[in-house]
């Protein structure tokens, strides 16, 4: 993606925040870490734009983790109204998927909420995460047959 | 469109609620205000090498500073990372690391805190020792730069009798305390991670370890994982004699590593290794103010034989 203004970039990034600030929630169950680490994606794609042939949600997804999963001894300043958090604790609790995802690694959790909520192919998933497109459909499938066996069992 | 899948991921997390859309973006601009901070640093800089070059012009025979240039021996200098190549061309005494040993950190509990950001270091040259203290009284302040990066010196684990650099203005006026002002704090390393509590960037790339399919030890760990790697120094975690501490590997071309065990330490096979990047030393207080994020790395054993 060519240098763009920062009005450009933040119309792409308000498009796509939705789904990347709900994808990262689901890999770290924690609003203010998902809010704070997406905003670092949105200012890291600001300084140095992803390519052009870049799937935007899945560079900002990326971006996004990895942030989110970086070992931090401090949480990121508190942003969130207490409204909203409450009602997010309040859906998570709620939805069946949270208790499933914890199942898994945040690496499994990522490409699994990569492939079932953003739609990124195999493919895509691979090369955003610099894998083996072999290794993005082993961890489905393994990570699939662990919250089956689980979701049986409940 | 999200690919099916019968455990409805799509549709429960596309329920989810968003945050108000004000948030979306910061309201402050880390990245501008960094780029603030450049400018004025760089302005501060140039207006300090034209004072210099005017004080030095006023003065032909040779200020403190360039005695003390003189008394030191090439292999004494050296250029930290905080000089600019404006600021070695000047020579600015201020960027000139000078060898010393610790001998206090004045108000240290003996831990990690410190109640004053006060130092008595002994300079190793008898001549600097006699022209400004032996040991030297220096201060740290906001601007002090502390290697390994820390909030302050206690912070870097540093122990009295360590050998270390500083760095000061011998011009500057005394502090309060009637100590010299630090710019450069240093402790020499040989590589190994500081005693301190460090922070850490572990890559860990996906799919992310499995339970059990690790390795016996550390080193077995590494030469699996980066077996292209073969000139490497390993450095068990200071913290702990026995054999679950974290190891701190650098290769010989200057990336570094970390080896630890990820699950239980009894189970076999639990060894990993992971590209890592020192970030930063934190001080106790931060270690109390800490949360834990969940299903982060901090869940596991760090390398300061901590566990989150």
């Amino acid at each position: 993606m060519a240098r763009q203004s920062r009005g450009d970039w933040e119309q792409l990034y308000r498009r796509a925040f939705p789904d990347v600030y709900r994808a990262v929630v689901a890999v770290v169950f924690d609003a203010d870490i998902a809010l704070d680490s997406v905003q670092d994606a949105f200012e890291i794609g600001l300084r140095n734009p992803p390519k052009v042939e870049a799937n935007l949600t899945g560079w900002l997804f990326r971006v996004a983790v990895r942030r989110a999963l970086r070992v931090r001894l401090r949480r990121p300043p508190r942003q969130m109204p207490s409204a909203y958090t409450s009602e997010l604790d309040r859906t998570l609790d709620r939805i069946e998927t949270r208790r499933l995802l914890e199942l898994l690694t945040p690496r499994q959790r990522s490409i699994v909420v990569a492939h079932y909520f953003l739609g990124l192919h195999h493919e895509e998933i691979a090369s955003l995460l610099g894998i083996r497109r072999g290794t993005v459909g082993a961890t489905i499938s393994h990570a699939l047959a662990r919250m089956r066996e689980e979701n049986s069992h409940a | 469109m999200p690919n099916q899948h019968p455990i409805h991921i799509a549709g429960d997390l596309a329920s989810l609620p968003l945050p108000p859309e004000d948030l979306w973006v910061r309201a402050h601009r880390p990245a501008n205000r960094l780029g603030l901070v450049a400018f004025v640093g760089i302005a501060v800089i140039a207006l300090a090498s034209a004072l210099m070059a005017a004080q030095a012009a006023a003065d032909p025979q040779g200020a403190t500073a360039s005695a003390l240039r003189r008394l030191l021996s090439p292999p004494m200098l050296s250029r930290p990372g905080g000089c600019g190549p404006s600021q070695s061309q000047t020579n600015s005494a201020t960027c000139i690391l000078i060898p010393g040993t610790l001998v206090e950190i004045v108000g240290h509990d003996g831990y990690r805190e410190a109640s004053t950001p006060l130092v008595r270091v002994r300079i190793d040259s008898a001549q600097l020792s006699a022209e400004f203290g032996n040991p030297m009284l220096l201060e740290a302040d906001a601007r002090t730069q502390i290697n390994p990066a820390s909030p302050n010196i206690a912070a870097t684990g540093v122990k009295v009798g360590a050998p270390v650099q500083v760095s000061f203005d011998p011009r500057a006026p005394k502090t309060s305390s009637g100590a010299y002002l630090l710019t450069q704090f240093v402790v020499v390393s040989d590589g190994r991670l500081p005693d301190c509590f460090v922070e850490l960037d572990i890559d860990d790339p996906p799919p992310g370890p499995l339970p059990g399919t690790g390795a016996m030890n550390a080193e077995e760990a590494f030469r699996r994982t980066f077996p292209n790697v073969t000139d490497f120094k390993m450095f068990p975690g200071a913290s702990a004699a026995n054999s679950f501490a974290p190891v701190w590997i650098i290769a010989a071309s200057g990336e570094t590593y970390v080896a630890y065990i990820l699950g239980s330490t009894t189970a076999p096979n639990n060894w990993y290794a992971f590209r890592a990047k020192f970030v930063r030393c934190h001080t106790p207080q931060e270690i109390r103010d800490r949360q834990i994020v969940p299903g982060s790395p901090a869940d596991s054993p760090r390398p300061d034989g901590t566990r989150g």
